[in-house]
């Protein structure tokens, strides 16, 4: 026997949850020509979108937002900023596994404690009508059955504690956990690291430095990239030479950019098409050896919202198409 | 990999004394206002930290003082961007912000009892001091020291005072791209040096310097018959956390700031963007 919610009662779990936390989660705006869907504060039950796809931002924007405070600094002194406890409500399973992901990276080798301060701050309920995965890191999981049926995984206190609640009842059998991954997927073809490595002489990449417009967006939109510049910000009303007022940001960045890997005197990556590889070589090379897995979760953000309209999913058929004639 | 706690935060630490090493170079000795923290700090040669005046941003600057001298610290800022600007300016009693040590350092066991090469264009000689530093104050952890320097011009030279003190355990050799008549040492790259100077095959080189140099270094060094693992390279790259997340430092399947700065030139020679 395993635990279960009525879909009318979402609306009361929802309203529990939100008299006690700040509760975000994917919305619509009907009237958007594109990108419909974003994670927002949500005000009311209404506004939650069921099967919202994808968004524009990926959930990495709670975890490792496009701009935080590191720490504020004046009278030669620093403090470090506070952090409010919030639910993410309502993701979807790719959406989970994107985070599952990122904290992997996050902890690994090295610890950011910058993020797993936010991070242990932030608990997780995802809605899917798929079985859970064991790539999730979610405080409790809710798999649409039927119409009018969740069945409820707990994987956590909170969520347990959640999952007390007089509203969850129990309900017949659960099939069993799915796998993780679809074996069809590019991304998920055996030989992938090798094949991008030695691709670097590869056509493909010219003709991709001919079509992109290095803005960065396939970055922004990744739930799994993660780069970040470090800058300091000053109140310019208070600033004393060697004892400024201000705050040290930690913000997005992404490799693509023109200036990514630029020193004083040099520029360690100055073409567009070795900054392609490398975005490429990253998700592709050097992830799965770092962490086992592509920094990849296929969700297509990058294909969806690319001016240039490059798609990865081809670009990485034709390198496998290919493998025999580079090297 | 050891898993290490890492954060954003800095320590706080007081310029004690300010050295002019060249026109564009300036020797800071730094103390910690905490004792505590100071205690407990330690490190090792070829380590580096991030250093910033808050407000200016932050720079990755190599320890150039040995565990010795701890817990003072001491680095080499040359003047070039905002932030080292700023450090310029710094005078004595001035609060300045580091976190670290971060990155590989030089192994002595793998040293012991060898001739090592030190070839350093520039500034490149301030990270490896620390390494020559510590050889002084034990010359019998390594067989034979001789240090190759170069520099553009005899004034941009660096350290002319602990080059003259390390004649007495060490073979020192110096090179400038212009000099005039007063300079006795040779005219051109550092690099000519490898010529002229005796080094056995089995000698360890250890390089440090601007991007250019390493190519016709690393020629000469393998016509004398020295094995790719015996020559250790250290790299510059951009660099915002130290931790190997913010990805500025990749070098194909290398962080220059985990895996590195210094790389064996075996470890790094099929790299795509070593020389870049």
């Amino acid at each position: 026997m395993s635990l279960a919610i009525h879909k009318k009662d979402l609306a009361d779990l929802f309203r529990d949850l939100s008299g006690k936390w700040p509760v975000y989660g994917p919305t619509e705006n009907k009237e958007a020509v594109t990108s419909r869907f974003r994670f927002a504060k949500l005000s009311s039950f209404k506004n939650f979108a069921f099967n919202y796809g994808h968004t524009v931002l990926p959930p990495k924007q709670f975890f490792l937002p496009p701009e935080e405070v590191l720490f504020r600094f004046g009278d030669n002194k620093i403090s470090p900023p506070e952090e409010t406890e919030i639910i993410l409500f309502g993701l979807n399973r790719k959406d989970g596994e994107g985070i599952f992901y990122l904290d992997k990276i996050m902890s690994e080798p090295i610890i950011d404690e910058k993020y797993q301060i936010r991070r242990q701050n932030i608990k997780i309920i995802i809605i899917d009508s798929l079985p859970p995965s064991n790539s999730l890191n979610c405080d409790l999981y809710l798999q649409r059955v039927d119409k009018d049926h969740y069945l409820a995984f707990p994987y956590s206190p909170f969520g347990e504690e959640i999952a007390q609640n007089p509203y969850f009842g129990h309900e017949g059998d659960v099939g069993t956990i799915s796998t993780r991954h679809a074996a069809d997927e590019v991304i998920y073809h055996p030989r992938l690291d090798k094949i991008v490595e030695n691709s670097y002489n590869h056509p493909i990449w010219d003709k991709l430095a001919d079509t992109c417009f290095n803005c960065g967006i396939c970055s922004y939109v990744c739930p799994l990239c993660y780069c970040f510049k470090v800058e300091d910000q000053i109140d310019i009303t208070k600033n004393v030479e060697n004892d400024c007022q201000g705050c040290r940001n930690r913000s997005w960045d992404s490799c693509m950019l023109p200036d990514f890997a630029k020193v004083t005197f040099h520029n360690f990556r100055p073409e567009l098409k070795d900054r392609i590889y490398n975005w490429y070589y990253h998700k592709f090379v050097r992830m799965p050896r770092e962490y086992g897995i592509p920094g990849c979760i296929d969700c297509g953000r990058c294909i969806t919202y690319c001016p240039a309209n490059i798609n990865y999913r081809d670009v990485l058929k034709e390198l496998i198409k290919d493998e025999k004639n580079t090297k | 990999m050891k898993k290490t706690q890492s954060n954003f935060i800095p320590n706080k630490m007081r310029v004690k004394k300010i050295i002019g090493l060249s026109p564009a170079v300036k020797s800071l000795i730094l103390e910690f206002t905490d004792k505590n923290v100071g205690k407990k700090f330690c490190f090792k040669p070829g380590q580096f930290l991030m250093v910033s005046n808050l407000g200016y941003g932050e720079s990755v600057l190599t320890i150039t003082s040995t565990k010795s001298e701890l817990p003072d610290l001491e680095i080499a800022v040359r003047s070039v961007g905002n932030n080292t600007q700023s450090l310029h300016r710094l005078k004595v009693g001035d609060p300045i912000w580091i976190t670290g040590p971060y990155g590989n350092y030089f192994d002595f066991d793998k040293m012991a009892g060898r001739e090592i090469v030190i070839i350093a264009g520039g500034i490149g000689l301030a990270p490896l001091r620390s390494l020559i530093k510590t050889i002084e104050k034990n010359p019998k952890i390594v067989g034979q020291l001789k240090v190759l320097v170069g520099a553009k011009t005899p004034l941009d030279l660096i350290y002319k005072a602990d080059l003259a003190k390390w004649q007495s355990f060490s073979d020192i050799y110096l090179s400038c791209n212009k000099a005039d008549s007063k300079w006795n040492g040779h005219i051109g790259k550092v690099t000519d040096l490898l010529d002229k100077v005796d080094i056995g095959y089995d000698a360890i080189a250890v390089l440090c310097g601007p991007p250019v140099m390493f190519e016709p270094a690393i020629k000469k060094l393998k016509k004398l018959g020295i094995g790719d693992d015996k020559i250790y390279l250290m790299l510059e790259r951009k660099m915002q956390c130290g931790k190997g997340k913010c990805q500025h430092c990749t070098c194909g399947d290398k962080y220059v700031c985990i895996d590195g700065p210094t790389f064996t030139w075996s470890e790094i020679k099929n790299n795509w963007e070593v020389f870049k």
